[in-house]
C-alpha cells in the first residue's frame, strides 16, 4: 500500500525528511510516533500528495508520487482519506452535507449518497445531529464527522494526523476503536500521534518512530523526550 | 455532477457567506457605475454635439424668375430624399415677410435727432410688393448617413442640389460640420482607451474583491481538494458565484445610472442650459452588464485557480 524508499523532502529550505524508507502492507495499522517537529505531519503530507519528495521513490496506493502531476492528485485523494487534528469540517454545513461532500465529488448518485451517508451516520452515532450545522457540534462530534467523511468512501488508506489531539481520553479511545474497526474491514490506517496512551489502546499496531525527519530503528534507540520513557510495544521502526 | 448542477450549487452556496457577498456586490456595482457614468458622459457629449452642429445644412436659392409651381414640386421631392431631417421653404413673399420681420427687430429708425427702437413697419417695404427681388429659397438639413465621410458626401449632395432645374446658388455649412465631425471623432477615439481603462479597473477591483471573498471559502476549497474533487468541481461553483456577482452588480449599476440620469436631466434641462441628458442606448446598457459579468466571471475563475 505504501512504498517509500530513501525519500528526502525539503520544507522551507531545510530537510524535513531524510532518507526515509517505509513499507506498509494492505490492511496494516501503523502508528507514526515521534516528538513535535519530528516530521510526522510532513510524512503524511507526502503520502497524500501535498508535498513532493525531493529524492527517492514513493508509491502510495499504486500512485507513483514522484511522477504525480497536479491533475493526478484527485485520483490519489480518492484512494487515500485524511483525518486531521483540527477536524477540517465546514462549520456552516450540516453533518449530512459534510459527509456527503466526499461522495458528491465522486459523482455518486443522490440515492446512493443518502443510503451510504445515513449508514455511516448511524455507525458513528451521529443520527440525532444529522441536520445540525457542524458549528454547534462538540469537538468529539466534529471529529466523528471528519472520520465519517473519510470512511464513507471506503478508502484504501486512511491517514490520521493526531486525530485525538483535541479530545479527552474517553472520546479518544472511542475514536481509536472506530479506526480499529475499519482496519478490520481491510482499510490500511496510518496514524500520527505522540500520545502514549493512544498507542496502548492498539497494541497490535506497528509503530514507526520518527526523530528529526529520520526513521529511528529500534537498535538506534534515539532518545525522545515524550515517548522515550514509555513502553514501546510492537515498535519496529519501519521496514527498510 | 453536471456543470449545470455545479453552477446551481455555486449560486445556492452564495447565501452561506452573506456579508462578503454583499460587500463584493456593492464593489462590483460601484465600479460598474463609475464606468457607466463615463459612458453616459461620452454619450451625451456626442449627442449634444450632433444636436447642435452635427447636421449638414444646405441653403438653396432658386433664380427669382423660376416658376413657382415647379419650385414647389421640387420642394415636395426634397422632403422625400433619404436622410432629410428638416426642410424649411420660403416663397419670395414669405422671404420678404421674414426679411421685414428681421429688419424690424434689428434696425432702429431715426426720427429727427432722436433715436428710438420702434420696429420698421411693413408699409416701409410695400413698394417692393410688385417687383419682389427675393428668390424662392429652401433650408434643408440632412443627417449624414452612417459610415459616410461628411465632406465627400456633402460634395455629392451639393452637386445634386445644384443640378436641380432653376437653382441659382447653393451654400452649405462645411466648416461647422467639419468641426462637429472632429469633435465626434475625438470623442469616439478617446472612448476606446477610456473604456479599456475602465475595463482594466473593473477587472482589477472585481478580481481582487472576489479573491478576498474566496478567502472566506478557502476551507471549503481545501476540503474539496482533500476529498478528491477535480479542479472543475471546485472552480465551477466559484465561477458561477463570480458570474452572478458581475451580472447583479452590472444590473444594479444600471439602476443607479438611471437615477443619476434623471437627477441630471432635472438639473440641466433648465434655462439657459437646456441640456437634455439622455440615458445610455440599449446596446450600451447590455454591453456594460455583459462586460461586468464577463470580467467578474474571469476574475473568479483566476482567483479560484490560485
Amino acid at each position: 500500500m505504501v512504498h517509500l524508499d530513501h525519500v528526502t523532502c525539503i520544507l522551507g529550505g531545510a530537510q524535513a525528511l531524510t532518507d526515509v524508507s517505509l513499507h506498509v502492507e494492505r490492511g496494516e495499522f501503523v502508528f507514526l510516533t515521534g516528538p513535535s517537529g519530528a516530521g510526522k505531519t510532513t510524512l503524511l503530507r507526502v503520502l497524500y500528495g501535498d508535498l513532493k519528495p525531493k529524492r527517492g521513490a514513493a508509491v502510495v496506493a499504486g500512485v507513483d508520487l514522484m511522477r504525480l502531476r497536479h491533475s493526478g492528485l484527485p485520483e490519489l485523494r480518492r484512494k487515500v482519506a485524511v483525518v486531521f487534528q483540527d477536524f477540517k469540517v465546514l462549520p456552516e454545513r450540516t453533518v449530512f452535507e459534510n459527509i456527503a461532500i466526499a461522495l458528491e465529488v465522486r459523482g455518486v448518485s443522490r440515492t446512493s449518497i443518502d443510503r451510504r451517508v445515513r449508514a455511516v451516520i448511524r455507525a458513528l452515532d451521529l443520527e440525532e445531529r444529522s441536520y445540525a450545522p457542524c458549528s454547534v457540534l462538540s469537538g468529539g462530534e466534529q471529529q466523528r464527522v471528519a472520520i465519517a467523511r473519510s470512511m464513507v468512501v471506503n478508502p484504501e488508506l486512511i491517514l490520521a494526523d493526531e486525530p485525538t489531539g483535541n479530545l479527552d481520553a474517553d472520546l479518544s479511545r472511542h475514536l481509536i476503536e472506530l479506526f480499529k474497526q475499519f482496519n478490520t474491514y481491510g482499510t490500511t490506517v496510518i496514524m500520527a500521534t505522540h500520545n502514549r496512551e493512544v498507542l496502548s489502546w492498539a497494541p497490535e499496531a506497528r509503530q514507526v518512530h520518527l526523530v528529526r525527519g529520520q526513521l529511528s530503528l529500534p537498535q538506534a534507540e534515539v532518545v525522545d523526550a515524550i515517548i522515550d520513557a514509555s513502553p514501546r510495544s510492537g515498535t519496529d521502526g519501519g521496514r527498510a | 455532477m453536471s456543470t449545470g448542477k455545479l453552477f446551481l450549487r455555486g449560486v445556492a452556496d452564495m447565501r452561506r457567506h452573506p456579508l462578503p457577498q454583499l460587500c463584493t456586490l456593492l464593489t462590483v456595482c460601484m465600479v460598474a457605475f463609475l464606468a457607466g457614468a463615463g459612458l453616459l458622459l461620452l454619450h451625451n457629449v456626442q449627442q449634444e454635439v450632433l444636436r447642435s452642429q452635427g447636421q449638414a445644412r444646405f441653403q438653396i436659392y432658386w433664380s427669382a424668375s423660376a416658376n413657382m409651381t415647379g419650385v414647389e414640386q421640387q420642394w415636395a421631392d426634397l422632403k422625400r430624399v433619404p436622410g432629410v431631417a428638416e426642410v424649411s421653404t420660403f416663397t419670395p413673399r414669405a422671404a420678404l415677410a421674414e426679411l421685414m420681420r428681421g429688419l424690424g427687430a434689428a434696425m432702429p429708425t431715426t426720427v429727427g435727432n432722436a433715436t428710438d427702437s420702434a420696429p420698421v413697419g411693413a408699409d416701409d417695404f410695400a413698394w417692393l410688393e410688385g417687383e419682389n427681388p427675393l428668390p424662392p429659397t429652401a433650408l434643408v438639413s440632412f443627417d449624414i448617413p452612417p459610415g459616410e465621410s461628411p465632406e465627400p458626401w456633402m460634395g455629392r449632395m451639393y452637386a445634386r442640389l445644384r443640378g436641380m432645374e432653376g437653382v441659382d446658388k447653393v451654400t452649405y455649412n462645411a466648416a461647422q460640420l467639419s468641426l462637429a465631425t472632429g469633435w465626434i471623432a475625438l470623442i469616439q477615439r478617446s472612448a476606446l482607451p477610456a473604456m479599456g481603462f475602465f475595463a482594466l479597473v473593473v477587472g482589477l477591483v472585481v478580481g481582487n474583491t472576489l479573491k478576498l471573498m474566496m478567502l472566506a471559502r478557502r476551507d471549503e476549497v481545501e476540503i474539496l481538494s482533500l476529498v478528491g474533487a477535480r479542479p472543475w468541481f471546485i472552480r465551477a461553483p466559484l465561477f458561477a458565484n463570480g458570474v452572478v456577482q458581475g451580472f447583479a452588480g452590472g444590473a444594479l449599476s444600471l439602476l443607479c445610472l438611471k437615477v443619476l440620469q434623471s437627477w441630471l436631466r432635472g438639473l440641466l434641462d433648465v434655462p439657459p442650459l437646456f441640456l437634455k441628458v439622455e440615458f445610455l442606448p440599449a446596446w450600451e446598457c447590455a454591453a456594460l452588464v455583459l462586460a461586468t459579468t464577463f470580467v467578474a466571471g474571469l476574475a473568479a475563475l483566476l482567483a479560484a485557480r490560485r
